[in-house]
């Protein structure tokens, strides 16, 4: 079906990415339409920026902690023995005191933790410092650039397109009343509708969004569509989208 | 999110796991980690299967010869450049370095002039199979040697993480062109003799792999650039180059420019390898087992982010 094209937004991508529980019932849903249906697979511009910066934001910060975390306990000692969870807790605790609590920041900090917790009482009674440091990053580099390699992988099988966005559509989702709240939280999502249209109308493909995301796009799908004429799918609905069409 | 370009770097701090094996002080050394990268650049283009197009070639060029050329041109996209730095200089200086390693190292074999024969999809596979051995047995050590590169600089540690899929995905893309040919040399020297048929079994087989062997070049060209970029940024004389100096960028445009051709290239032999990959080696440090789980965690957190 080349005249269609199935656009995802970050958190389908991500959560088939990463195999996220929270959505494993979508798990494979597009996989298997796409298999059947041969439809083009695209990420609006938007959702390709977002999910880039999510992947490298969350690895840049796991560095940035850990570097100092290194340079930290390099201050400290020499060598590292059981003390040294004294050390990590201290050193951890500022960290935690710079971010709120429940945020992303304060998530991977206490990743990082616990894995160097364990890292510490796996380790001899004694063992340089630099050593410790060196073996813990070299086990950041190995998981995080695994990641990174896998989302690489991912995004490569899909068409980010490019699109001028008609400010008349923007204006027009942005004054309607059901979208007032996304289109204060999260622009974005209005910007995504927008790409979308714009594709469908160069591409004179039938576009669909395809989203696990509620409250932004499929509560308001008959709304978005009457609009824009983009229809938004849980995936789960999708094959059933394509047998009716 | 707290932004990597507002942390405040004082000195660098060093990490040393071995004082001896990891630091190199002098001109007369050769890091290990410039080996990996500088070596897979030029045994790829010397190796180039359209060489042999042109039958018989008039004229074959030595390894190190051929990598000076592409690290010239790598070099010459460059600017701007120290009043300090003489590129024969510099490239004297690499094939002194870059020699001493393969005698060092038991690959003189390397060294020796190939010869155009009709074996020569075999004894190009022979090449890039010895590649592919250093790499998979220098891998743990290069990656100790990356990461104290990161702890020493301020640069982030996605930078790092494509450095290390880079050294994977080249050692993948020439083991995937070391079996290809290896395929190819039955056919080839069956035709030994006809230099039209011999011609038309590497024209068939660039075309079939121009695309991988494409990326892969673009790859090394744009990281060569890059590492190189930052290294003159942060050296004040010509023996600073050979050197594991610390690295500390300004984040400036010509960095974000090097970082992001680097970062394209990578990603589309990244795409291209992971649908053309044979899984004969693994290319991975050894696993503590108190990391298990992080990356699972990591990935929750980016879902939930």
């Amino acid at each position: 079906m080349n005249d269609k094209a199935v656009c995802e937004d970050s958190s389908i991508f991500l959560a088939e990415l990463f195999k996220n529980q929270r959505h494993k019932l979508h798990f494979g849903a597009i996989d298997k339409c796409h298999q059947r249906f041969q439809f083009e697979r695209c990420l609006p511009p938007t959702v390709k920026n977002e999910v880039v910066c999510r992947v490298t934001n969350v690895i840049n910060f796991l560095g940035l902690i850990s570097r100092e975390f290194g340079k930290y306990l390099k201050t400290k000692t020499d060598k590292l023995n059981s003390s040294g969870s004294t050390l990590i807790s201290e050193f951890f605790d500022t960290v935690n005191e710079r971010y709120s609590d429940g945020s992303t920041e304060c998530e991977i900090a206490q990743s990082i933790r616990l894995a160097i917790i364990k890292h510490l009482e796996a380790m001899p009674a004694s063992q340089n410092t630099d050593k410790f440091i060196l073996d813990t990053l070299v086990e950041f580099d190995e998981h995080t650039s695994r990641l990174q390699q896998e989302f690489i992988v991912k995004r490569g099988n899909y068409k980010v397109f490019s699109a001028t966005i008609n400010p008349t559509i923007l204006k027009k989702l942005n004054r309607e009343s059901s979208l007032k709240r996304t289109s204060k939280k999260k622009p974005n999502d209005i910007k995504i509708l927008c790409e979308i249209e714009a594709y469908q109308r160069d591409s004179e493909k039938t576009c669909f969004l395809v989203t696990v995301d509620a409250n932004d796009f499929l509560n308001n799908a008959d709304t978005i569509k009457r609009l824009i004429g983009i229809k938004c799918l849980d995936p789960l609905h999708l094959c059933q989208e394509f047998e009716t069409a | 999110m707290y932004k990597i370009w507002n942390a405040k770097i004082n000195t660098p701090v060093s990490i040393l796991d071995n004082e001896q094996e990891l630091s190199y002080t002098s001109i007369e050394n050769y890091s290990r980690l410039d080996f990996a990268k500088d070596f897979t650049l030029c045994v790829l283009v010397y190796t180039q299967p359209g060489r042999g197009i042109n039958l018989p070639p008039t004229k074959i060029q030595n390894l190190d010869d051929v990598a000076c050329d592409n690290i010239r041109d790598s070099i010459d996209q460059i600017h701007p450049k120290p009043e300090w730095f003489v590129m024969d200089d510099y490239l004297k200086s690499w094939k002194n370095n870059f020699k001493k390693f393969l005698l060092n190292n038991n690959h003189k074999k390397l060294l020796d002039p190939m010869r155009f024969r009709d074996t020569w999809p075999e004894d190009v596979a022979d090449i890039l199979g010895r590649l592919v051995k250093i790499m998979d047995d220098e891998y743990e050590n290069w990656h100790r040697i990356s990461m104290k590169g990161f702890f020493e600089s301020n640069l982030p540690l996605e930078l790092y993480n494509l450095y290390t899929i880079s050294y994977r995905q080249r050692a993948y893309a020439m083991q995937y062109f070391e079996e290809s040919l290896r395929t190819i040399q039955p056919e080839f020297y069956m035709h030994r003799g006809n230099n039209q048929k011999m011609k038309k079994v590497l024209y068939n087989f660039v075309e079939q792999h121009k695309e991988v062997q494409q990326a892969l070049l673009k790859t090394l060209h744009s990281e060569f650039a890059l590492v190189f970029y930052l290294k003159l940024s942060n050296a004040e004389k010509p023996n600073d180059l050979f050197k594991n100096l610390p690295i500390i960028s300004k984040n400036n445009d010509e960095f974000i420019r090097y970082m992001g051709e680097f970062k394209q290239n990578l990603s589309k032999l990244t795409v291209l390898m992971s649908r053309n990959r044979t899984d004969t080696i693994i290319l991975s440090s050894p696993r503590l087992n108190a990391f298990e789980g992080l990356g699972e965690e990591l990935r929750r957190v980016i879902v939930d982010s």
